[in-house]
């Protein structure tokens, strides 16, 4: 689902940016030539390698796990078990964040509770396991399993006091 | 490089496997891994563009002052509201933070800046008022800004 991304901001900017480098280009063409010369492309490099596999993953996830199912598989749990699909169903959908808004409202409509639809949207924004790979890669082992577990409980924390303050409009209480 | 080979190879491996099991279904994720790339794609010249110029400027000797200024409560600041404002998707906010964790940047700096990329986004704070309601909008994006420092504080004392 990141085919949703929306491009057309980033397609505005690229333009001025290129407009921008070709200006100075004419200017001053040294310039452009020791830093393309200097410059480490390694990380550069390695975002291009991961990448196919990134999206062909991305791709199976989207199509192996639809919409339809994960929204009726998760209506059908409560409890600690609820609270865990939702957070592991938000971790693995993949696709920017404000498509999971109206998932979220989907799933309170068929009476997912607020706190498992908040953790879900928490879960989609602050942990996407297929991602967790470019994580793993640029920010070492350390910095993930920090990050990650002081993550979880301030997402736990964020949707109770949302479900406990009834913080969503009425007709999806 | 090679971690990035064996994660290609097991990917792979997985596509074929489910491949064989539906070649329809298949297919439809090449279409979709396709799309995605077409999507992502201005983005992705953008933040290479971006690297690149990082490093000159994290090169420049003045900028290592500049750096330290930053390392403190201010940094922390800077670092939320630009995470809110811009709005790129998670794996390619990791390179970013990898390439200011090599220019020596507190890591802890980089933890706000990532979970506030993630996390608050005021571009979609519409959409999701329209979802959820205004209070749910508000309410998450505040508590989010709000533990997008607290993560970060932790995350740079534990580092």
């Amino acid at each position: 689902m990141i085919h949703k991304t929306k491009n057309k901001h980033h397609k505005i900017i690229l333009a001025i940016i290129t407009i921008i480098i070709v200006a100075t280009l004419a200017i001053s063409p040294e310039f452009y030539e020791n830093m393309l010369v200097s410059t480490d492309y390694s990380s550069i490099i390695l975002i291009l390698a991961y990448l196919p596999g990134f999206l062909i993953l991305m791709g199976l996830f989207e199509v192996w796990l639809p919409q339809k199912f994960v929204m009726n598989h998760l209506g059908k749990h409560s409890g600690f078990k609820g609270a865990f699909y939702s957070f592991a169903l938000g971790s693995i959908m993949p696709g920017p964040l404000y498509l999971a808004f109206p998932f979220a409202a989907t799933l309170l409509r068929k009476k997912v509770s607020l706190f498992n639809a908040a953790l879900f949207i928490g879960a989609w924004s602050s942990l996407k396991i297929g991602e967790e790979i470019f994580e793993l890669q640029f920010l070492g082992l350390k910095f993930l399993l920090l990050r990650i577990a002081i993550t979880i409980p301030f997402v736990i924390l964020t949707s109770y006091i949302i479900s406990r303050a009834h913080l969503v409009r009425e007709s999806l209480r | 490089m090679n971690s990035a080979l064996t994660f290609n190879m097991i990917v792979l491996a997985v596509f074929l496997v489910f491949y064989i099991r539906n070649s329809k279904k298949g297919k439809e994720v090449i279409i979709s891994a396709a799309r995605s790339l077409k999507a992502i794609a201005p983005l992705l010249i953008i933040i290479i563009i971006a690297l690149i110029f990082m490093q000159v400027i994290f090169s420049e000797k003045s900028i290592t002052g500049y750096i330290n200024e930053f390392s403190g409560p201010r940094g922390y600041l800077v670092a939320v509201i630009f995470g809110a404002i811009i709005h790129i998707p998670m794996f390619i906010a990791f390179p970013v933070g990898g390439q200011l964790l090599q220019a020596g940047i507190n890591p802890g700096i980089i933890a706000v800046l990532i979970t506030s990329l993630v996390m608050v986004h005021f571009i979609t704070i519409p959409v999701e008022i329209k979802e959820l309601g205004l209070k749910f909008a508000v309410i998450r994006n505040l508590l989010s800004i709000l533990f997008a420092v607290v993560i970060g504080i932790i995350l740079g004392v534990l580092y």
